[in-house]
């Protein structure tokens, strides 16, 4: 029997991370050491590694975007046929003077490209394709959006599609279950399952098997010591195991706590789009909530009401920690109060601050380090890094560490202050099960010890803490509360 | 107030730390703060201050594009938000942030709400200090004062939110109340301010209509351009004249010289172009010096004023101006530009 024919070769490949906040390469940690192998047609692979592990820098080898320092990489098709989607890119298409809280500052808005214009690819000229992957990909309603305007789950979606109008030969996604709805998260598979019968390679990257399509048929692990494996699908798992689904309620409890928010027929919408509708919640000290609704249902919105990050709060029947929004409070003092982190705070925190100076910003509720942190500030930020095992990367930048390493110190960031009130939104996107379960018991062990209330946004349920007590759940039409 | 060395000379600089918010609120807590005009350094300074807790209205007149921003960005019509007139009745500080051009035309309709005891603000002096052109001439029993941000309203904005602040300048014109300065120093840190540098609103016009006559857009254009035409005229190609002209400057030497200062990048250069750019440097100051004399004449005289306004008030000065851009636009040195800019590695990768 004929061997199938080689698809992407690296032969004796040596890799390095390298920091890509510098000006050029500079060298970094050795991640791979002369490894060979071959990915050949009709093969789709699953790349497996815990964080930090440097799976998703061997994708973007793979990619051709990431230099090896030592052997080479053969593609026996033509390179342009690459689509390579991950967290890191999204940021360069909202353009450089993006920031956090872009999304709702209208007034000081520029020229921003919306979904339909980041879509529009020239080499692109199959329009039944074009309207294939916008059906199949629920893009319609999007495309009239500025993509600074999208939530992450939606961003996901339009990335991934884009990926695909490319019709590239082989399609590498990294990790790209993560911060997609339930819905979304049963759609994506069948899609890929489509297009792997199709012409397309895919390359799968993820921390964890639990999600690997249906159509691949081999497996490339990194192991926790760095040594790699691989192998077909039968040979490298066993049986998978399913996943389960959210709960639809909690049990519930009567609280007296003090009131930390309170919202009356908030209503928010931007040019004829209804993001929010007359939403009405209490969240009182020691309430745990977990809140849940699809992709673009506007959970991040409501939360930037909360974080004093979106002007409408003002328009708005707010109180926060018991003053009404726009009674001559300022930010900073309801900041304070607040632990936050966020996919979004990951996507434009300045990539070059160390991860020290990052622990210790969460003092000033600043993204950057502006102020002094006293010694002892600077100690208790590293008792932080030193619970989450990235005590030896204080001095590193943030650019350096992998994803998840990156979550965990924006972690450390939000929970160095004991803050009253923790929102965590996708606090595990990205994360293998090692690092899940230590952020979920930090997460618990802080709402204990400390009594924080906390507003935990996930689409998983094995990424819910235990101690949540309450659930407000978002429609995309009609956005209920229950208790 | 700190005093700070600039090179021998000590000036004041007022800094965040001396200048708490806390005291800032203080000052103006009976104050009602109305920005005018929701353009440009408009929405910045509005949305700071009230994020500081500042109470702060916004003057714009409905109907326009500005005035739904001003809606998303939650001020409520009635409430937060009104025309231009009722918003200037309503304030004790009027923050006039509109165009220098838009100034003149709804000067009349301000002035009359200019009472005893209120502040006139100004982010920009051209309004006040050309006053026999543009007519803006306020009662004496206000304050007039001024602080100007050094950025963008985009970049104030985003200082603001990230913790870091931005630099501006401040100046009292007319100090009517004897709280003047603390008033213009209250309002600079409740905008976002960090260091603030003193100034008067003769020298804020002045250095800034120099600086981007000069260095800033009138002369490096004008070098760029004869450094351009010259290596073209001996048969460089336009890629390699663009290259050696525009492309080198902006994508690594200004930012060298940005982070180290230009005495550094003397000192860090190689050995045959150290030689010559210090041969040609004296040169080259010779040879502008004179037009640099002529420049500030011609801004302290306010005869940059007139031409502005003069040019502005024409009916078909739109026409005239597009057609004065385009040329720029498709001269074969900014097309060169153009192409020059899509083949930069980090956006062929995009591609």
């Amino acid at each position: 029997m004929a061997k199938p024919k080689a698809f992407v070769s690296l032969e004796d490949v040596s890799i390095e991370a390298f920091d890509r906040s510098l000006m050029g390469a500079t060298h970094g940690r050795v991640l791979f050491k002369e490894l060979s192998w071959e990915m050949r047609e009709n093969e789709q692979w699953a790349i497996l590694g815990p964080n930090g592990s440097g799976k998703s820098v061997l994708a973007e080898v793979i990619a051709g975007t990431h230099p090896v320092t030592k052997g080479k990489i053969v593609y026996h098709f033509p390179q342009d046929k690459i689509a390579y989607v991950n967290f890191d890119s999204q940021k360069s298409a909202l353009g450089d003077g993006a920031f956090l809280q872009d999304r709702w500052n209208i007034g000081l808005r520029e020229d921003a490209p919306s979904v339909s214009d980041f879509l529009s690819i020239p080499i692109l000229r199959n329009k039944t394709k074009y309207r294939d992957v916008i059906r199949d990909f629920g893009l319609q309603p999007l495309l009239k959006r500025k993509l600074i305007e999208l939530s992450n789950g939606e961003r996901r979606k339009v990335w991934i599609a884009r990926a695909l109008l490319k019709n590239p030969r082989l399609l590498i996604l990294d990790n790209p279950f993560e911060g997609l709805d339930e819905d979304f998260r049963k759609e994506l598979p069948k899609i890929l399952t489509r297009l792997m019968k199709g012409h397309i390679t895919l390359a799968y990257v993820a921390a964890e098997a639990t999600m690997i399509p249906a159509g691949v048929t081999h497996i490339l692990r990194i192991d926790d010591d760095g040594s790699v494996s691989y192998g077909t699908r039968k040979e490298m798992l066993g049986s998978g195991k399913r996943e389960r689904m959210l709960p639809k309620s909690t049990k519930g409890r009567k609280s007296i706590g003090r009131i930390l928010v309170q919202m009356k027929n908030v209503n928010v919408s931007y040019s004829g789009v209804q993001i929010l509708r007359d939403i009405n919640w209490t969240v009182r000290e020691r309430e745990r909530w977990a809140l849940f609704g699809p992709n673009g249902s506007g959970k991040t919105t409501l939360l930037s009401l909360i974080l004093a990050d979106n002007p409408q709060a003002y328009a708005n029947d707010i109180m926060l920690f018991g003053k009404k929004r726009g009674t001559g409070e300022s930010i900073w003092e309801i900041k304070k109060s607040i632990g936050w982190v966020s996919p979004e705070l990951q996507l434009y925190y300045p990539h070059g601050a160390t991860c020290l100076d990052i622990v210790c910003s969460g003092w000033f509720d600043s993204i950057g380090l502006y102020r002094n942190a006293t010694v002892d500030q600077r100690e208790i930020a590293l008792a932080w890094l030193q619970r989450f095992g990235l005590a030896e990367h204080a001095a590193t930048p943030l650019a350096e560490l992998s994803e998840g390493e990156q979550r965990l110190v924006l972690l450390a960031r939000a929970l160095v202050k004991n803050p009253t009130l923790l929102i965590l939104d996708e606090p595990c996107q990205g994360l293998d099960t090692a690092y899940r379960t230590r952020v979920l018991e930090a997460i618990d062990w802080v709402a204990k010890q400390h009594n924080a209330a906390m507003i935990y946004v996930t689409h998983r349920a094995d990424e819910l803490p235990k101690s949540i007590t309450n659930i407000l759940r978002l429609d995309k039409k009609q956005p209920r509360s229950s208790i | 107030m700190a005093r700070i060395n600039f090179g021998g000379v000590v000036e004041d600089v007022v800094t965040r730390d001396e200048f708490s918010l806390e005291k800032a609120r203080k000052i103006l807590k009976k104050e009602v703060v109305a920005v005018l005009g929701y353009g440009v350094q408009g929405p910045a300074q509005a949305l700071n201050m009230r994020d500081n807790g500042i109470k702060v209205i916004v003057g714009q007149k409905s109907g326009s594009p500005s005035y739904d921003k001003a809606v998303k960005d939650g001020w409520v019509p009635g409430k937060t938000l009104f025309s231009l007139e009722e918003a200037a009745e309503r304030a004790t500080i009027i923050q006039f942030l509109v165009s220098d051009a838009g100034q003149m035309m709804t000067w009349p309709s301000i002035r009359k709400h200019l009472t005893k005891g209120k502040a006139l603000y100004f982010s920009h002096g051209f309004g006040m200090v050309f006053n026999d052109q543009t007519g803006i001439k306020p009662p004496k029993n206000v304050d007039i004062i001024l602080v100007a941000p050094k950025g963008s309203g985009r970049s104030v904005r985003i200082n603001f939110l990230n913790g870091s602040g931005i630099n501006a300048s401040y100046a009292v014109q007319q100090d009517a109340s004897g709280r003047a300065k603390e008033r213009a120093l209250a309002l600079g840190i409740a905008l976002g301010a960090g260091y603030m540098f003193p100034t008067t609103f003769k020298n804020e016009v002045y250095s800034d209509l120099t600086g981007e006559r000069g260095i800033l857009m009138g002369a490096l254009a004008g070098v760029m351009e004869a450094q351009y035409n010259e290596l073209r005229k001996h048969g460089h190609s336009p890629s390699e004249a663009f290259n050696e002209t525009v492309e080198e400057l902006t994508q690594s030497l200004i930012r060298l010289v940005g982070e180290n200062g230009m005495d550094w990048m003397y000192a860090n250069c190689s050995t045959t172009a150290q030689r010559g750019a210090l041969d040609w440097k004296p040169k080259f100051r010779k040879a502008v010096e004179p037009v640099f004399r002529d420049l500030y004449k011609s801004v302290k005289s306010g005869n940059e004023t007139r031409i502005t306004l003069k040019a502005n008030s024409a009916k078909d000065y739109k026409k005239k101006l597009n057609k004065e851009l385009k040329e720029i636009h498709e001269s074969e040195m900014w097309r060169a530009g153009a192409a020059v800019r899509s083949l930069r590695p980090e956006n062929w990768k995009k591609k």
